[in-house]
């Protein structure tokens, strides 16, 4: 029972940082991504297979999964950040797909539908995996917390919610706001990248359905519910959607099929959030 | 403002009582009244965002209200949406003289024969209107987005025209327009009050050119509506309009 | 040559998909993902209903679940939802989460395995001729045809009908439509049920020929969307470009292996906006070296 909960609050502490890390790129840069859950998943699998494969320790596979996400993700958005908001949702939902498609099929790089498995874990001595992992993973996400608070309070993170609101007001100003916005979706990846390694670590095998579309929008979810101006709102958007699942002892989420009704669940969920968000804004204002 | 003329009947005209309109719990007007008859010409005089658009569009339906009554020929329209309004007889012919730029200028004339559904019917008020405006007749081809802004103002009067309005409101008709199209759209207006015994709210800035051809005039400021008597004609009236415009001492009076 | 038969065939189809989506879009500017749990629901209704009332009784009351869904979404979600002031990104989330419940309600009770049904008149379209020297399946012919026809027959209904000339304004000025005494509302529900019809079609029409999966509707809407985006959201255009991407995936198949077809609509977007972007790019570059050529001269 005990390891189920470490299991729980870890998992609740990879999917702050991976909200927070969207908060950013959806709350200050004003960019829908839905490419989120598909780069926490290259995340994982930089860091599955380069430990599982490639024999690389687990500290070096998360710098990796970090840096190698940050890059792909900083590629993606070169490309459309220039879009209006609908047309860059759907690119990086199209992204979405591409990724998840090439995991499938690229099988002599990704091992395919069959998966990585036996990814391991950050260990110290003697001490149980689980609950290393758990103190991680909460270390972690103290750390990104304070990160993305100063970020987002930052000149930078100024210059982000000035150029979502009025790009062309930016640039009469001489701000760049499209290499603003690129590193702002770029720092967002890197959090990503780094939800990704631990939750490949958390789960320990990881396999290409686990990161299609339905995870991207959780996350969105997790960011909406919050409320989209505040990190802490990420966290605890984090927490109410990992949790109410949870809470309801649907399948385990390391299961590969995440399993249709659990999926129902999801869906409603979000449907749910953003009429309760549009509901006590409407009644605030 | 023009002089004296018998007061015309109100029971068939617009009535709006109390009015308090905005944004969500933003209040823009607070218990604003005000009447149009048919057959006359009504000014909403004010500053650039004074209200007069959420006046308007407040009346006409694209926004709800807060508070107050609307009635059109007695009858309470507070609920109506635009479109009921458009087909009721109330017709907004919104600012910027916007039209279906993509579709051609008949096409746009006979967007409003989905509404009227009489064919003949329709054919004789689509005459009509081609008789008021002869320059549309030449452009009935074309796209609606190539026309200048004075033929793009008469096609968007035109179309509300169509629909056979009792009351027309119009949306600073006269933003943009080069001074002689001011004029011929100024001689329209009269035209169509007298002929169609329309009554007309106008909504503008352009004070001398909407003082000359109302008939009484409100200036909105101060999210309230003020009153210009019909007893202070010409120069005075338009002192005091503009007094009452910049909010000035002379407003106290 | 055959690749290039099977390129306009597929590229047939794909338009009907894009028609039938853009022609919502137009109208609503909604990502409608709902649109490809409508596409599912057709072809499991007429799965689920044939054995038991008949081949034709099946296909109209899946083509009325098509329009029910359709219409259902835009009632019980979108229409409340904007109410309160949803953008138009937060429709789409919604319409995601919607699609993903629908899609997972059917692999709950029906299970996640393709299903398939008997071709209907087989002893005709079960045949094979040879058009321009390759073989293919009447079938197929017979898709490509009818999706060509409703496609003409939509074009036709939007050029000519009074109804469709009120779509087309509301397509172009919401607004001003509404002031012109068009009741918007009920145009916008009139797009969804033609959208859904069209769509719950083509949904049929897979399910005859390859069989369907609950997960086949979303690439379908991605082809449906991508072909709208690239013809810049008109009925037309967005066909042009269905038989482009059609084409265009029949000369993939030379060097990619066929499970990496799902990926060709998203590679065709992306290389399409990465052109775009380049484009905008080499405007802004030239605009800024005539400005310094004419601050020199």
């Amino acid at each position: 029972m005990i390891v189920y909960l470490y299991e729980v609050v870890a998992l609740a502490c990879i999917f702050a940082i991976a909200s927070m890390s969207l908060n950013l790129v959806l709350g200050r840069a004003g960019l829908f991504s839905l490419a989120h859950g598909v780069l926490l998943g290259i995340g994982a699998y930089i860091y599955g297979l380069l430990t599982t494969q490639a024999g690389v320790s687990p500290a070096v596979g998360v710098v990796a999964a970090v840096v190698g996400t940050a890059v792909l993700g900083a590629a993606l958005a070169a490309v459309s950040v220039h879009l209006d908001e609908e047309q860059f949702a759907v690119t990086t939902l199209a992204f979405n797909l591409l990724v998840v498609i090439v995991l499938t099929n690229w099988a002599s790089l990704t091992r395919g539908a069959y998966g990585v498995a036996q990814i391991p874990r950050l260990s110290i001595g003697d001490a149980d995996p689980q609950l290393m992992l758990l103190l991680a993973a909460l270390l972690l996400a103290a750390l990104t917390f304070v990160a993305f608070r100063a970020l987002a309070k930052s000149g930078f993170g100024q210059l982000l919610v000035a150029s979502a609101s009025d790009p062309d007001m930016v640039r009469a100003l001489g701000g760049p706001v499209w290499s603003l916005r690129v590193r702002a979706f770029a720092i967002g990846s890197a959090g990503a990248g780094l939800a990704g390694a631990l939750f490949a670590m958390q789960a320990g095998y990881i396999a290409p359905p686990l990161f299609e579309l339905h995870l991207s929008v959780l996350i969105l979810a997790m960011v909406i519910l919050g409320g989209t101006r505040s990190v802490g709102g990420a966290v605890l958007g984090a927490v109410v959607l990992i949790g109410i699942p949870e809470a309801l002892r649907f399948a385990a989420f390391n299961a590969v099929s995440a399993g249709p009704l659990r999926q129902i669940v999801f869906g409603l969920l979000i449907i749910v959030t953003i009429y309760v968000r549009l509901h006590s804004k409407t009644s605030r204002a | 403002m023009s002089s004296a003329q018998p007061l015309p009947s109100l029971s068939d005209g617009l009535s709006v009582r109390g009015l308090h309109a905005g944004y969500g719990r933003k209040t823009v007007l607070q218990d604003v009244s005000l009447d149009v008859a048919r057959g006359e010409i009504v000014a909403l005089l004010g500053v650039n965002g004074a209200g007069k658009t959420t006046f308007l569009k407040t009346v006409i339906g694209l926004l709800a209200r807060q508070q107050g009554t609307i009635h059109l020929g007695g009858q309470d329209i507070g609920r109506r949406s635009a479109a009921e309004n458009a087909r009721g007889g109330l017709v907004l012919v919104p600012e910027g003289a916007r039209s279906f730029h993509d579709l051609t200028v008949r096409e746009n004339l006979h967007i409003s024969s989905l509404i009227v559904r009489d064919g003949a019917d329709f054919r004789r008020r689509y005459e009509e209107v081609l008789d008021c405006f002869p320059n549309l007749t030449r452009r009935l081809a074309q796209k609606a987005g190539v026309l200048s802004g004075g033929e793009r103002q008469m096609l968007a009067i035109g179309r509300a025209l169509i629909l056979r309005p009792r009351i027309l409101l119009l949306d600073e008709p006269f933003l943009g327009l080069a001074p002689v199209m001011i004029g011929e759209v100024v001689r329209q207006l009269h035209n169509l009050k007298e002929r169609l015994q329309c009554g007309i709210l106008i909504a503008e800035q352009h004070v001398p050119t909407t003082l000359k051809l109302c008939d009484r005039a409100f200036v909105v400021r101060d999210h309230g509506m003020h009153a210009v008597g019909r007893e202070e004609d010409g120069a005075d009236a338009e002192s005091k309009i503009v007094s009452l415009l910049l909010g000035t001492s002379a407003a106290a009076h | 040559m055959s690749l290039l038969l099977y390129g306009l065939i597929s590229g047939c189809v794909y338009g009907l998909w894009a028609a039938s989506f853009s022609l919502i879009y137009r109208a609503t500017r909604i990502f409608h993902v709902v649109h490809a749990a409508v596409f599912t629901t057709a072809a499991y209704g007429y799965w689920v209903a044939s054995p038991l009332i008949g081949q034709v009784a099946a296909a109209a009351f899946a083509l009325v679940l098509s329009v029910v869904l359709g219409v259902g979404a835009e009632l019980l979600l979108y229409r409340p939802l904007a109410r309160r002031g949803a953008s138009a990104v937060l429709l789409f989330v919604v319409s995601l989460g919607a699609y993903i419940v629908v899609e997972n309600t059917i692999q709950l009770i029906w299970g996640a395995a393709p299903r398939s049904v008997p071709v209907p008149f087989d002893s005709v379209l079960q045949t094979y001729v040879t058009v321009l020297g390759a073989g293919v399946s009447a079938l197929e012919l017979a898709e490509a045809g009818v999706a060509l026809a409703l496609w003409g027959g939509l074009v036709a209904f939007l050029r000519w009908t009074s109804l469709g000339a009120a779509i087309r304004a509301v397509t172009i000025a919401p607004e001003l439509a509404e002031l012109s005494g068009i009741k918007v509302g009920q145009i916008r529900v009139a797009t969804f049920a033609g959208g859904s019809l069209l769509i719950g079609i083509a949904g049929l029409m897979m399910l005859m020929k390859t069989g369907i999966e609950p997960s086949s509707g979303l690439p379908v809407w991605v082809v449906a969307i991508v072909a709208t985006l690239i013809g810049r959201a008109s009925v037309v255009g967005s066909f042009v470009a269905s038989i482009g991407m059609g084409l265009t995936e029949s000369a993939m198949l030379i060097w990619f292996p066929a499970a990496w077809q799902p990926a060709m609509p998203v590679l065709i977007l992306l290389g399409f906006l990465v052109v775009d972007a380049a484009r905008a790019r080499l405007v802004t570059w030239q605009g800024r070296r005539l400005a310094r050529r004419n601050v020199a001269g």
